[in-house]
């Protein structure tokens, strides 16, 4: 049993890789066609703008809803018995009523069940919590919920309650080591045998899923690749287990002192090994088996370990370091991309449909205007330095 | 799935000859790993941290005898980069079109990031347009708009319209747009409407005349954007005037709907999807608009602000989601 119509799923990824061998003249119109009828897909198709609207409209309104029945029956709920019973059945409710968007409006993945399957899984998470004693230690709580975390995913395969599937797992292992004695150097030893074996689990998973073409997880299991490894690299990173790690062991520090007073960590030369090693694995993976994750990962990695190595040992300037980093990435760039003008070593730079063109061509243009926002000269003083803040995704919608 | 399930899949079942079958399995096994993202990714961080290694280089150095020497390779760097653009340069039409080299585009934005920071240096050091600030913006912004159309880039216009803003006074970048913005001014407020609306009729009237057409679509978005952001802002901060600004934006919504209407009926399938952000900046805006309106002069009770939020989330989300089909009829 699951939410989503399985075939239907399974049809689609079918008629994308027939439209894209059709793009490419490889299927002619008429076999397209036939493909489409044979393979039908009858999901409620929402462009991505709408979809973000969607979204968006749909928290307002569950919100508006929960907060209303809330205020009525406000005198009933004072009690934390009948308050974790008022959200897991209002839970249990908007659960139905996704049932019926599924089932009687064919959505999938069209804003309004994304949202409400996520506000449906805070609500029966919060209300299991309420019950909890007030002393529960933070792992129990995530004990408690990854049930429900879980329930969710495999019904669904929803991305978000993954990824809050995944942060849960994580923050019970932090927590259990939390209070052990030597957690400093524990922690994010633990964290990156967990990562690493959290990530031949998701792989391994999606493999033989893909092998039996079923595909309704795909998506979920993808995104769990991701999320274990960058956190395999970010517990690797020096920086992150002398600086923040033990900031977040040490939350009573005070914030200004915890990014340039952390001491020494134990095993530093390992840590060291990690900054560096880790980012390079994943090149060698990446280039050896064309790995797109493993790639950018790699280049996110490398970039860390650099900024890391600078803030320790580093003896340029950050004008000076920031020059030449850039100078060193277009001088890398520049000639790969003229020497794979032609495919070679199975690698190119023609784009293919994996690229997401349009996601850069807006990168662009946010870091473009970032850049160019800062010849606002200051009022009544004279013009200030380059100030170009980070670019990254957008999230003005 | 791989491709090749799904070709083994196809071929089961009849849909391709065996011929189209070992074709198409030959050109996915030789299909190369495209990398044209990542690496222009790379090549595009390359050019920020490098500008902006730079801006700050030349102010560290600012009493030192090296300092000549950072100031004199950035003017010359800058100029290359400009002539290399330039020698590259694609041919002068209305039409979409590119430059001659893949790192043209690139050159570009770099030669102008660079003219930002040395422009910036030269009122800094020498105090170049003296009190004139609005000379520093309108200068590159004249530039850019200018090196926009003949070199046909959109990242550029993007900074040329956003240099216009910074000229009236705004301080805007997309990650902080909702809380930098000083909207609290009336006279600039004004200023982001009128320039808006100059920019939005602008870009109107150009895509009529056929010239660039594809640049309609950043005009709408960047300008949109400030339109209905200076007329939230002026509903929410100016009581004497609130209803003129509520007015305005409530034509603005409804004009920006029917926009989004009329480029669906008329655009191909790529173009329609854009249809969509109008239509959504529209509805969250003038909801945003709307709902502060009734809480500020109703002042509803909680029951009836919940309610009210539930209804409308509701009728928003019916309303989008029947947009589509509204917009077949029309």
């Amino acid at each position: 049993m699951k939410a989503y119509n399985e075939e239907w799923i399974y049809n689609r990824e079918i008629i994308n890789q027939a439209q894209r061998w059709h793009r490419e003249g490889l299927v002619n119109d008429s076999q397209l066609a036939v493909i489409k009828e044979t393979y039908p897909v009858k999901f409620r198709d929402t462009s991505a703008f709408v979809e973000i609207g969607l979204f968006l409209f749909s928290i307002v309104a569950a919100s508006g809803g929960y907060a209303l029945l809330g205020l009525i029956l406000s005198d009933v709920l004072q009690e934390s018995f009948a308050t974790g019973l008022f959200n897991i059945l209002l839970g249990i409710g908007i659960g139905f009523f996704v049932e019926f968007l599924i089932r009687k409006q064919g959505m999938f993945r069209n804003g309004v069940d994304n949202a409400l399957i996520a506000f449906m899984t805070a609500l029966l998470v919060i209300g299991l919590n309420v019950w909890l004693p007030d002393e529960t230690p933070v792992w129990s709580r995530c004990l408690v919920s990854l049930p429900v975390l879980f329930a969710v995913v495999w019904y669904y395969g929803d991305l978000i309650v993954m990824f809050g599937l995944i942060s849960a797992v994580y923050t019970l292992v932090f927590d259990l080591l939390n209070d052990t004695a030597s957690a400093d150097l524990l922690i994010p030893l633990v964290m990156m045998a967990l990562s690493a074996g959290l990530y031949w689990l998701a792989l391994r998973l999606d493999l033989s899923l893909r092998s039996k073409k079923n595909v309704y997880w795909s998506d979920a299991l993808n995104l769990a690749q991701w999320m274990t490894l960058s956190l395999l690299l970010i517990n690797g990173n020096y920086f992150f287990v002398r600086e923040v790690l033990s900031f977040l062991l040490k939350p009573d520090l005070n914030l200004r002192g915890a990014f340039s007073g952390a001491s020494e960590i134990a095993l530093s030369w390992l840590f060291w090994l990690f900054t560096f090693g880790i980012p390079l694995l994943y090149g060698f993976i990446g280039t050896t088996r064309k790995n797109r994750m493993f790639l950018i990962l790699a280049c996110l990695g490398t970039a860390g370990a650099i900024a890391t190595a600078r803030n320790y040992i580093g003896v340029l300037p950050w004008s000076v370091h920031l020059t030449v980093s850039g100078l060193i990435l277009v001088l890398i760039s520049i000639p790969l991309i003229r020497y794979l003008r032609e495919p070679r070593y199975g690698f190119t730079d023609v784009p293919d449909e994996d690229s997401p063109k349009e996601f850069f061509l807006d990168a662009e243009t946010v870091g473009a205007i970032q850049a160019a926002a800062s010849t606002q000269p200051p009022k009544g003083l004279s013009y200030g330095g380059g100030d170009f803040g980070g670019g990254g995704a957008g999230k003005e919608y | 799935m791989s491709p090749k399930t799904i070709l083994d899949e196809l071929g089961q079942r009849g849909l391709l000859t065996r011929e189209q079958q070992t074709a198409i399995a030959d050109i996915e096994d030789e299909r190369p790993f495209s990398v044209h993202f990542e690496l222009r990714s790379i090549l595009y961080v390359g050019i920020l941290l490098f500008a902006m290694g730079f801006g700050l280089l030349i102010y560290d150095n600012i009493d030192r005898i090296s300092h000549s020497a950072v100031v004199i390779t950035m003017s010359v760097l800058c100029a290359l980069c400009f002539a290399f653009a330039w020698y590259y340069r694609p041919p002068m039409s209305n039409r979409h079109v590119k430059s001659q080299s893949p790192f043209g585009d690139y050159a570009l934005i770099l030669g102008c990031l660079l003219f930002l920071t040395l422009e910036g240096y030269l009122q800094y050091q020498y105090n170049l347009f003296g009190e004139r600030y609005g000379l520093v913006t309108i200068i590159p912004a004249v530039l850019f708009l200018i090196l926009a159309y003949r070199f046909d880039h959109r990242g550029v216009l993007s900074m040329a319209l956003v240099a216009l803003i910074s000229w009236i006074g705004v301080t805007i970048r997309p990650l902080n747009l909702y809380f930098k913005g000083n909207f609290f001014d009336l006279k600039i407020t004004f200023s982001a409407i009128i320039l808006s609306l100059v920019l939005i009729g602008a870009g109107m009237f150009l895509e009529r005349q056929l010239i660039k057409r594809h640049f309609t679509f950043t005009y709408l978005t960047i300008a949109g954007n400030l339109l209905l952001l200076a007329l939230v802002a002026g509903v929410f901060n100016f009581d004497d005037l609130r209803i003129m600004f509520a007015l305005g934006l409530a034509a603005a919504c409804f004009l920006f709907d029917r926009y989004a209407r009329y480029n669906y009926a008329r655009r191909g399938r790529s173009r329609r999807e854009k249809a969509f952000l109008y239509a959504l900046m529209s509805s969250i805006y003038g909801y945003i608009g709307f709902t502060y309106l009734l809480f500020h002069y109703m002042e509803p009770n909680n029951y009836v602000g919940t309610l009210y939020f539930l209804l409308t989330g509701i009728g928003l989300v019916m309303y989008l989601l029947h947009y589509r089909r509204t917009l077949v009829t029309t």
